[in-house]
């Protein structure tokens, strides 16, 4: 998040005294890791689109029920992400693991350093598929959405310290993961 | 979790944030059109926030102006209902020639079964609590009681022999209370004030052109006495009727 706290909060309270501008900014904030974290869990790329679309539309009804005390806005914003996607994928059964997400090659970087890049996101992408699935969805939260502890919390309505503890055990075993398959590729 | 600041860690932090860039990330171009639509979506939506939280203020006003109104009704009904309590208690609690006397009595008639047998029985009844009232009035020298009592006790009799016309099973009832009721009455004549005493020599009066009427025939000709009709008992005796001044004269019988 670019913009802190404090000014969120203040946009929240614009917006929900029906500023449309203020919206647009929270829109700009929160529609990066928001698109991320849904591309992340649906396959489909118009699914993604539309799924993202109908979150900040929801986030706009149920924006004057909306209280700040003790519930940062990201948190708030991430639980109804996560019901929407959650309900997408029972009512459709077309997700997908992130192996299968939507793809966007990074361009910028020469083809020898894409080309190792790839390589690793392989890699990272066949590990995460190892995880719980509640340690994937730490992952999901922290590290593709950009939550804090406390916002992955509320969005999974779980105590921080939990959170914290399901991302330490998640990264290990990524680490476990990718270790062995370096091993592996060294002995090959 | 002292490993949470292990340096491979960070590494494979950053490694995640870089796939969720260049993998996950939203094109540009797709975000841009979606924002257009949310922000127009958003000025419908708090449009018609505003104009919901302005019908919204006018039915709370409109409410609050009925609660009021509402308020004063029903305070009025309860104050309403509140004196007519009390004034039934104080009716019911007056005795004869007190203000309410009349009140009580009419609630007596009003609160008495709708017809029948129930009915007939009733009105003997309340026959007998008037001659009551009245021997009471007569015992402390209340001119005025009596007279009431025996005013009430005339009216019953009218109502009483109204409804038993037709009917000989209640005619043989009114009847027998009739001839008892005369009796007393005739009884307290010597010891009734003089103010009350037109009244009583009424009802005495009164009461044996009402013996009369139900001894006799059945008004109505289609009903026919029952088979096992016990024997009506005897008109009273003219002779112990009263012989008060009003009425020695016309009656020729005495």
């Amino acid at each position: 998040m670019t913009i802190d706290d404090a000014t969120i909060e203040r946009l929240v309270r614009e917006a929900q005294a029906g500023d449309p501008w203020a919206f647009g900014q929270l829109f700009d904030a929160y529609h990066g890791p928001i698109h991320r974290y849904v591309a992340s869990r649906i396959r489909n790329l118009p699914d993604v689109e539309d799924l993202t679309q109908a979150i900040f539309v929801k986030a706009l009804e149920a924006l004057p029920r909306y209280e700040a005390r003790g519930v940062p806005f990201g948190g708030w914003l991430f639980r109804l992400a996560r019901n929407t996607v959650i309900d997408h994928v029972r009512t459709t059964r077309r997700h997908g693991d992130l192996d299968e997400a939507v793809d966007h090659p990074s361009l910028d970087a020469a083809p020898d350093v894409a080309a190792l890049r790839r390589l690793d996101y392989d890699r990272v992408a066949g590990a995460l598929g190892a995880l719980t699935a509640e340690q994937h969805e730490v992952i999901r939260l922290r590290f593709f959405a950009g939550l804090s502890a406390r916002e992955a919390a509320i969005a999974m309505d779980k105590q921080e310290g939990t959170i914290r503890g399901l991302q330490f055990r998640a990264l290990a075993a990524l680490r476990r993961t990718l270790d062995q398959g370096d091993g592996d590729e060294g002995e090959t | 979790m002292t490993d949470m600041t292990d340096p491979t860690n960070d590494e494979l932090e950053r490694l995640l944030s870089a796939y969720a860039e260049t993998h996950l990330s939203p094109d540009p171009r797709a975000a841009e059109a979606i924002r257009a639509r949310l922000i127009r979506e958003a000025g419908f939506a708090f449009d018609a926030a505003r104009d919901e939280a302005r019908h919204r203020a006018l039915r709370r006003v409109e409410q609050r102006a009925r609660w009021r109104r509402s308020g004063v009704r029903y305070g009025l009904l309860a104050a309403t209902f509140g004196l007519s309590v009390a004034f039934t208690g104080v009716a019911l609690a007056s005795e004869a020639g007190d203000p309410l006397y009349g009140v009580r009595v009419w609630w007596e008639t009003a609160m008495l079964p709708a017809g029948g047998d129930a009915r007939a029985s009733a009105e003997i009844s309340r026959m007998d609590a008037r001659l009551v009232e009245l021997a009471a009035a007569v015992e402390s020298g209340n001119g005025n009681g009596a007279a009431a009592a025996a005013a009430a006790y005339q009216q019953i009799v009218e109502e009483a022999l109204h409804g038993a016309v037709g009917d000989d099973r209640r005619q043989m009832q009114l009847e027998d209370a009739l001839s008892r009721h005369v009796e007393v009455l005739t009884a307290l004549l010597s010891k009734v004030p003089d103010s009350a005493r037109g009244s009583i020599e009424h009802a005495i009066v009164e009461s044996g052109k009402a013996i009369e009427k139900v001894g006799g025939p059945s008004a109505d000709p289609n009903v026919k006495p029952a088979p096992d009709k016990p024997a009506r008992s005897p008109k009273p005796d003219s002779s112990a009727r009263p012989t008060g001044p009003g009425n020695s004269q016309g009656n020729p019988g005495g």
